[in-house]
């Protein structure tokens, strides 16, 4: 047989490994990299930061107080800003009409027309009505706007004479909370139980199964109803709130934590578990130190799927006068006059706020789409 | 195979006793009853006299009894057929249900029937021509039908439709149809409302199905049985329809056990806000209005519907799966 | 993997000549177009099959033989795609032979169908997975019959049992109404094999048909392989990357790094006296029952390279341990016959590159 010399130290082969290189990636680092060639995933990603900035600095880019009742123009169509004024001439700077409001003396109704002559030009950080910025910031300043009295109603007015794009905006803050709270008890409870459950397993793990599954052949939407309808009229404002949250989340974690229960199960069973078990690791640190972070990523894919849901949810019940209640505003809430279809159709622009929760929903959906991916690199 | 049907069934009955139970407990909740409710209603308009009457309406109504009676007093009744009256109108609740009946089911069952129908048809095609245009404009759209709230699609279709005819069109007929025989213009008419629900809930239902549908059936074209069949000589059709369809089926297969349920409990928002005739209406109407036993009944009714569907989709999977028949 | 010298197959050469020929491959390239890269998995690959022989394709994984035998039945998914070459197949019609381009007909033409499963047949790696979970083995077994015979189902259950006898699967009717899921790995395989049976195919391409097996079961699928070889006078086209498996099965052997065959010949000369550096590398890194090993145990230098980064020249070049500065970083060698049963891609016997013009 022949037999070849020596090759351990030829200089090839030295070579040859020098120009390679290997590069040791982390598991987070993959999902990134894997995350980012989902365009679409990376797009909604920016679009959502963008909404949640926006909801922060809600106050900035209002121009009007979103409470401010304005009697004379109740149900205004939406002014837009024009760079053309009736005679045809070319403003480069867009300006609002002024707004007169007449009662019609023959049918009694209020209407509201433009007075050409009056034009209130777009002016940029202008002062406007106060606010605060997440409770700490006290300001004036507001990103746009006109001077008094011209008026700005971009999407329009409801049926008080509230401003509907800056109602928007507020409700903003409220409706992506809403989703973040409700998600964050879902996944601190649903995440424990079914971890625990599926971890220590026996008759805790069957009890906690029974109790899971009877809560979830209960239907969904008429629980919901019923425990909205439960949280008393007379609440303050954003006690209600927190309770709507509470009640979002219940019928969610049950879910949750019967999907963590079985990845838990399966990983029971998985060698590195048996491994820590013989290396005399407690209970407590191979839940924490080994099932929880593989469980994580996966986790978070499915908290991240059902913010929509409770956004869904929280505009559902606000939509039918069982969720947020005034003063504060959600999206829901402003959706509750095209509830009746009259209206609806004499006003369409109330309808506007669905096209944020519209938006907001298919962004989170791409987005849990592509964290989905994402979470397992070493998925085909 | 017949016992173990039966013993399903049986294990539904507590289940059952539990959800009417957490179902009147979470009524019983708000303080006063339907009796305060109506009083409060009443003197609210005007009607002072009403508050007299208080204890008297109570004891017609059986709600002067403890709670634990009442329940056990309307589940008694419930076996024997007896769902008890609403409260509200005084007809018995099987009497308001069997009338809600057929168009619940009407609207529901063609709903479930196009999204299921278009939901597969769709997905399989999307799946076989991975990447085409159709597939990436099918993709889209379930995109959107996944993220629209069907009440709100369903609310700019009635907007349409009044821009196109400038007819209203809420219910499921017009005012002068109703309670008239059947007739051409019924039917015609009763079409002419059926499409707005059923169109919004079927954009977001096939939706779901399509994308789960094109998932599945990607999935299993990939796997290691599907180049074996080709290898085989086997012709793609039949590979695709005869094996790898009845492979993509089985996770759709438990969601069937929703669907059962889904006809008496879905879309309740668009039937709420199109004034739809249907009994997820009238349950929130009883929800709200504490109408004990109406709602009470509709909801272990709903529970009942779930807890079928589910033994009927178990029974589904078993039957498509031999691996879960031997096990 | 430790063993004897093997016990090879055949003692004697096998002389190749034009009739006896079943199978050619000329000049195969199969590319993957990805969205990192161009991969040319097979790049210019020429080998013919002998009636009724054995023909091993040995190689590490990623090298292109598996890619190879999915080539000839087409069964090459996007984002892979035949880009060039000729498949030479020798068809009997009623008797009458004639020789057909397989590349010529179409990946989802009807030609190619009749052939698979019938002609040719192949078997894969994993049998755990090459079952339709959710038919019975009968009706499998009945499907590949019926495919292509328009006989009863009936008659085609009778057949489906008669092969499972042949692949000494025990109470054939028993297993007929059985579910892939009862049946162990090796039993599965064993179906699979009868599955490809049914045609009484002239060629059956087995894809590393044991890798995933146990070893004793290992044996007896290679024992059945090689009688019904014998009983059916089928030319199999063995792909591994076990040494063991191909000295038992193989008369002839082609081994293959990055996409290239670099030495072709018969099973004795390969492991008596292989000529390519890498061939013999493989052999010098087998420990040897008998040889007391001295020092640690011989690995080829080097990883395999990054398919979208195949080395200039010689893909084997940077691994080699007779590298030759400036000849073997040029351009790839060309193919050189040493006799007419063996050839070698590589410098050390010939200085021609590939493609260049003759005598230099």
């Amino acid at each position: 047989m022949a037999t070849l010399p020596n090759v351990s130290n030829q200089p090839t082969a030295q070579a040859a490994r020098k120009k390679e290189d290997v590069q040791l990636v982390s598991v987070r680092r993959l999902m990134w990299l894997r995350f980012k060639r989902n365009r679409l995933a990376l797009y909604s990603g920016v679009f959502l930061v963008l909404m949640y900035l926006a909801a922060i600095f809600a106050g900035f880019i209002a121009p009007n107080d979103p409470t401010k009742v304005n009697g004379q123009f109740v149900s205004v169509a939406p002014q837009g800003l024009h760079f053309f004024d009736t005679e045809g001439d070319f403003h480069l700077i867009p300006f609002a009409y002024g707004l007169e409001s007449s009662v019609d003396p023959a049918t009694f109704r209020r209407m509201v027309e433009i007075v050409p002559e009056e034009k209130y030009p777009l002016q940029f950080f202008i002062r406007g009505p106060q606010y605060t910025i997440l409770g700490l910031i006290k300001t004036d300043i507001h990103l746009f706007g006109v001077e008094e009295p011209g008026q700005l109603f971009l999407f329009g007015t409801d049926s008080q004479g509230r401003d509907i794009f800056s109602r928007v905006w507020y409700g903003a803050q409220v409706s992506l909370s809403v989703g973040l709270f409700g998600v964050f008890l879902t996944l601190l409870f649903g995440s424990i139980i079914g971890i625990a459950s599926g971890y220590i397993g026996g008759i805790f793990d069957d009890i906690v199964q029974r109790v899971i599954e009877l809560l979830m052949s209960f239907p969904q939407l008429p629980l919901w109803l019923a425990l909205a309808a439960l949280v008393p009229d007379n609440w303050p404002s954003d006690r209600i709130y927190f309770a709507i949250t509470i009640v979002l989340a219940i019928l969610s974690w049950g879910a949750l934590a019967r999907q963590t229960r079985s990845m838990v199960y399966a990983l029971r069973e998985a060698d590195f578990v048996t491994a820590a078990r013989y290396s005399n690791c407690s209970s407590w640190r191979i839940i924490i130190r080994h099932l929880l972070p593989n469980t994580m990523s996966h986790i978070i894919v499915i908290a991240t799927t059902s913010i929509p849901g409770m956004i869904l949810g929280e505009t559902a019940l606000s939509f039918l006068g069982l969720g947020i209640r005034s003063p504060l505003i959600s999206w829901g809430l402003l959706l509750t006059d095209a509830q009746h279809v009259r209206v609806l159709i004499q006003q369409p622009w109330i309808l506007t706020p669905a096209i944020f929760v519209i938006a907001t929903i298919i962004a989170f959906n791409f987005l849990g789409d592509g964290l989905r991916d994402a979470a397992d690199p070493f998925a085909k | 195979m017949t016992r173990y049907i039966v013993r399903r069934l049986l294990q539904f009955i507590p289940s059952l006793i539990m959800i009417a139970f957490v179902g009147f407990v979470i009524m019983e909740l708000p303080p006063g009853d339907y009796v305060s409710n109506y009083v409060r209603g009443q003197s609210l308009s005007g009607n002072r006299d009403a508050a007299t009457q208080e204890a008297v309406m109570r004891e017609q109504f059986g709600l002067d009894k403890p709670f634990l009676l009442r329940f056990a007093d309307w589940t008694f009744n419930l076996i024997r057929g007896d769902f008890g009256i609403s409260l509200s109108t005084g007809t018995s609740v099987r009497d308001i249900i069997l009338s809600k009946l057929g168009a619940t089911v009407a609207v529901s069952l063609t709903v479930f029937v196009l999204s299921w129908g278009l939901g597969i048809a769709l997905g399989v095609y999307s799946a076989t021509h991975q990447y085409s245009k159709a597939d990436n404009i099918l993709t889209t759209i379930s995109f959107l039908g996944l993220g629209l709230p069907d009440f709100l699609i369903a609310l700019a279709f009635l907007v349409l439709a009044w821009r196109l005819n400038g007819e209203v069109l809420t219910g499921l007929q017009s005012a002068e149809y109703i309670g008239k025989p059947v007739s051409v213009g019924l039917i015609l008419d009763f079409l002419k409302h059926l499409w707005i629900p059923v169109s919004a809930v079927v954009i977001t239902g096939m939706a779901w199905v399509m994308r789960v549908m094109r998932g599945n059936l990607l999935n299993e074209l990939g796997k290691n049985y599907v180049t074996a069949l080709r290898a085989k000589g086997v012709p793609e059709q039949t590979i695709i329809w005869k094996h790898a369809f009845r492979n993509a089926l089985h996770p759709l297969i438990g969601a069937l056990s929703q669907t059962l349920a889904f006809l008496i409990n879905g879309f309740v928002i668009t039937s709420i806000v199109l004034d739809l005739p249907t009994i997820q209406v009238t349950y929130m109407t009883a929800t709200q209005g504490q109408d004990l036993y109406l709602a009470g009944t509709i909801l272990t009714l709903i529970g009942f519907l779930v807890l079928l569907g589910t033994l009927v989709s178990d029974f589904l999977l078993a039957w498509l799966d031999p691996r879960i028949r031997f096990s | 993997m430790v063993f004897a010298m093997p016990l090879i197959r055949s003692q004697s050469s096998v002389v190749m000549t034009t009739e006896q020929k079943l199978l050619q491959i000329k000049d195969l390239r199969t590319h993957f177009f990805t969205e990192n890269g161009v991969v040319r998995a097979v790049d210019g690959v020429s080998f013919d099959i002998p009636v009724g022989k054995t023909l091993g394709v040995l190689g590490e994984s990623g090298c292109g033989k598996s890619v190879t035998g999915f080539a000839i039945l087409q069964l090459i998914n996007a984002p892979g795609r035949i880009v060039g070459g000729e498949i030479l197949f020798e068809r009997e019609n009623n008797g009458r032979k004639e020789v057909v381009d397989l590349l010529k007909y179409g990946a989802r033409s009807e030609d190619i169908r009749r052939i698979r499963g019938n002609e040719i047949a192949m078997i894969f790696q994993e049998p755990m997975t090459s079952l339709d979970p959710l038919f019975t083995i009968g009706d499998q077994l009945a499907e590949a019959v019926l495919v292509h015979q328009k006989i009863s189902k009936r008659s085609a259950m009778d057949r489906a049992a008669e092969l499972l006898d042949k692949v000494r699967l025990p109470q054939a009717r028993d297993l007929l109404t059985k579910y892939p899921h009862q049946l162990s790995g090796g039993m599965r395989q064993r179906v699979m094999i009868a599955m490809a049976l049914t045609g009484h195919p002239r060629l059956l391409i087995a894809d590393e048909p044991t890798t995933a097996l146990d070893v004793t079961t290992e044996a007896q699928i290679l024992d059945l392989m090689r009688s019904l070889q014998e009983e059916f006078g089928m030319a199999i086209l063995f792909i591994t990357h076990d040494l063991g498996v191909i000295a038992e099965m193989a008369e002839s052997v082609v081994v293959m790094y990055m996409g290239k065959i670099v030495e072709k010949t018969d099973i004795q000369t390969l492991f008596q006296a292989p000529k390519h550096p890498y061939t013999r590398a493989l052999l010098e890194s087998i420990p040897k029952v008998g040889h007391k090993q001295e020092g640690p145990l011989h690995t080829i230098e080097g990883m395999v390279p990054s398919p979208f980064d195949i080395p200039r020249g010689c893909s084997f070049h940077p691994r080699c341990s007779q590298f030759m500065a400036g000849v073997c970083d040029g351009a790839v060698p060309a193919e050189t016959f040493l006799d007419e049963a063996h050839s070698v891609r590589c410098y050390l016997y010939s200085q021609q590159a590939e493609g260049a013009p003759h005598g230099k």
